[in-house]
């Protein structure tokens, strides 16, 4: 497809330099909370239907992060877990991806073999499944993440990072 | 037969002159020894008036105490002013010295294109020339562009001089303001530091990264520390030196700045001013701690922060700071990313946060080498779309020089253990970094431009300093500002900042870059702006290149503008992806 600059592109890039959002920064803060309850309704939904598959969790927490670059600054609300460390990693990943469809999750792509992971969607949620990189905490962990909000230019986010502990 | 040779262009294009007026400085300081003068009257006075004869009791004791304590203070008051007034008397010194050379390296240009003009004529003269013509021709070229070579790198010295010079100016009278600082004895700096700082290369003289280094390899652990103590804002702002003096001596003027400025503002007298000063500074301690409580994706270790550059009043209090996340001193590959308009001090949370995304990428889908990604907004950007600045090139210019003179500090403070450099540019910055790769000679290994209205002087790849084959560019086909660069050969009549470099033209490696959440317009929604979020194409792409293997990259095919159409960007269908491993996947679903 093709796209010819002009008048136009200068008029978008007005637009585009000018600001991302009207919301003040406290409105900022209040749509980052709704977006965390969002998260952590369906990450807490999540470890409830991978807790009935039979798989303990280790430890499980949400917290916010900046995203978008400025002029359009963002920020976003993710979630993790790891689970208890089992013998059959790759059936774990299984495992975890049949309890996220169960609740309506539905798979982006997938790859097996010996380091598997899913992506998944629902709504405009994203989810993960995979296995931890970390080398003193091995695993599977699985996420999930709320799109990337515009936010006011002059908010910021809290010293907390609108932390939550899911296992509390 | 045709024989060739080459004549070296004449540069650099123009000799710059040091802004400033030194009969100004002049009078100013003039004015400041008349006020350190009153000072000090004042303080005689209240010392002569301590002695009043039949005075006793109570009342005289505390009046004794009173004009004790104004005698003091005016006295103190009378030798910081005149300290003020000494460093504007010197800054005015200094300006003339620089405008000398200035009109020294005028001669020069007008003689080395003098040679280059004669150098021309001869050759156009010269008809079926013997070898020996030939040699004696190539040989004047030859040393015609040593004699250019050694022009550009006196000038880049003349200018990063004549900022030294305006930062020293800057940073006394803002030394000046504290009544604290005044009343300790020698203005609260001691001998050690006093002799250490009177040494050659010392920071602050007009010395290269180069010295700056070896004064500090020269300085025992007690000098180094009481230098930092004593010169924290010359020391952190001191190219050459080690990221973790650096950031050791940021620290204490962050924290300072922090204390003094929230005390002022409970007392409520705080100045407009100060505000802004003492709001950059609270979101740099925040940014800060957020990139000291880092944990490497692979090892679980601390990463730990530096703040390489922190001057929060600069740019009439937009301010300049550089936080970067790994170690600067000793990481295989070091990444550091220029910002573009709107960017001002009190975003670098947001751009800290970046810098994470960066980090994290980098090592999940590197080959396991350290790694320190920077945050750098040293130049003045231009504040918005309705600035003036945003739609010409004279602060990208200028914030590619300050960019170079920055890439020359990190490769000096390790000379012997040389990193792998990449400078990456956002948007109005990445035009700034095509200035300093083009125009600058910018020490980089390789160049990454996301996001860019153009870039700048540069024509094609070939013209950055790192080589056409390490120039890359990230372009979301829905980026407005990415199609403003001129493309093809009718350009779009100067509405971006030169070239666009993701065009064929130009000849970078374009690498993937779209969005799997991409609309139907090039109306924006996030395409400017998520060049760095975790599990794109673009952040993938990035890490590579920063890790050391550009060669990795997933090639997009370059924009080109045919004769009978306008620009085609074949990226436009291509189906994106997000969180796919080798493609987009930038990180694990590890726990926040």
């Amino acid at each position: 497809m093709s796209r010819r600059a002009g008048v136009a592109s200068a008029v978008v890039l007005l637009a585009v330099l000018t600001g991302c959002t009207d919301e003040s920064p406290e409105e900022s803060q209040a749509g980052l909370e709704d977006q965390r309850a969002q998260v952590v309704d369906e990450m807490t939904e999540a470890l409830g239907a991978v807790d009935e598959a039979g798989l303990g969790v280790e430890e499980a927490a949400g917290a916010a992060e900046y995203c978008n670059l400025p002029p359009d600054e963002g920020a976003t609300y993710r979630t993790g877990a790891r689970l208890e460390e089992g013998d059959d990693l790759a059936a774990e990943v299984v495992t975890v991806r049949d309890a996220l469809t169960g609740l309506g999750w539905e798979v982006e792509h997938e790859e097996g073999g010996s380091d598997p992971y899913v992506n998944l969607t629902r709504g405009d949620l994203r989810a993960g499944i995979s296995l931890s990189r970390l080398e003193e905490q091995p695993g599977v962990t699985f996420g999930i993440t709320a799109p990337c909000v515009s936010v006011n230019d002059d908010y910021r986010l809290p010293e907390d990072d609108l932390r939550v502990d899911l296992l509390e | 037969m045709t024989t060739v040779i080459e004549v070296p262009p004449s540069e650099p294009a123009q000799v710059r002159r040091p802004e400033g007026d030194a009969g100004g400085a002049d009078s100013l300081a003039e004015q400041l020894y008349t006020a350190s003068g009153r000072y000090e009257e004042m303080a005689d006075e209240a010392g002569q008036l301590q002695v009043l004869g039949a005075w006793f009791g109570t009342a005289y004791d505390t009046y004794l105490e009173k004009s004790q304590r104004v005698a003091t203070e005016h006295d103190a008051m009378a030798r910081t002013v005149e300290r003020v007034g000494r460093a504007v008397t010197a800054y005015a010194d200094t300006l003339r010295d620089l405008t000398r050379d200035w009109e020294q390296q005028v001669d020069r240009k007008t003689a080395l294109d003098g040679r280059r003009r004669q150098l021309l004529a001869d050759i156009e003269a010269t008809i079926d020339p013997s070898e020996d013509v030939v040699a004696a021709l190539r040989e004047r070229s030859v040393d015609l562009r040593a004699d250019y070579s050694e022009l550009v790198t006196d000038h880049d010295a003349l200018q990063r001089r004549t900022r030294e010079n305006e930062d020293l100016l800057r940073q006394a009278f803002q030394a000046g303001t504290s009544l604290d600082d005044a009343l300790s004895d020698d203005g609260g700096v001691p001998p050690v530091a006093q002799d250490a700082m009177s040494r050659p290369g010392a920071p602050g003289t007009g010395a290269s990264p180069e010295e700056v280094k070896a004064w500090w390899d020269g300085l025992s652990e007690a000098e180094r520390e009481a230098v930092v103590a004593a010169y924290p804002t010359l020391v952190g702002s001191a190219d050459g030196l080690p990221a973790g003096a650096r950031d050791e001596a940021n620290r204490i003027t962050l924290d300072d700045d922090v204390a003094t400025l929230s005390s002022k503002e409970a007392d409520g007298t705080l100045s407009s001013e100060e505000e802004r000063v003492l709001d950059n500074a609270t979101a740099t301690q925040e940014a800060l701690a957020d990139a000291d409580a880092l944990t490497d994706p692979l090892t679980g270790d601390p990463v730990g922060g530096t703040l390489w550059l922190y001057d929060p009043a600069a740019f009439d209090g937009d301010g300049r700071v550089a936080v970067a996340l790994g170690d600067l001193d000793t990481a295989t590959d070091v990444a550091v990313m220029t910002p573009g308009i709107t960017t001002e001090m009190d975003d670098v949370g947001t751009y800290a946060g970046k810098m994470t995304n960066l980090y994290e990428a980098t090592r999940y889908t590197g080959d396991g080498s350290s790694v320190a990604t920077m945050f750098w907004l040293g130049y003045d950007a231009p504040t918005g779309a309705f600035d003036g600045a945003t739609l010409t090139e004279g602060r990208a210019e200028d914030g590619g020089e300050r960019l170079a003179d920055a890439f020359d500090g990190l490769r000096a403070s390790r000379a012997d253990d040389p990193a792998h450099l990449t400078a990456i540019g956002h948007s109005y910055g990445s035009t700034a970094t095509s200035y300093a790769a083009g125009d600058f000679d910018l020490a980089a290994d390789d160049v990454v431009l996301i996001g860019s209205p153009g870039a700048g002087p540069a024509d094609e790849a070939g013209d950055f300093s790192v080589g056409d084959g390490h120039v890359y560019v990230g372009r979301d086909s829905r980026d407005a500002v990415a199609t403003l660069g001129d493309e093809g050969w009718v350009g779009k009549g100067g509405l971006g900042l030169g070239t666009d470099p993701s065009s064929e033209d130009f000849g970078a490696t374009r690498f993937d870059a779209e969005r799997v959440d991409r609309g139907h317009t090039i109306w924006l929604g996030d395409a400017h702006s998520s060049y760095l979020n975790h599990d794109t194409e673009s952040l993938y792409n990035i890490a590579q290149v920063v890790d050391g293997h550009g060669d990795a990259v997933n090639e997009a095919d370059q924009s080109h503008d045919p004769w009978y159409s306008g620009a085609v960007d074949p990226e436009w269908d291509r189906d994106p992806t997000s969180d796919v491993r080798g493609e987009s996947q930038t990180r694990g679903d590890d726990v926040p």
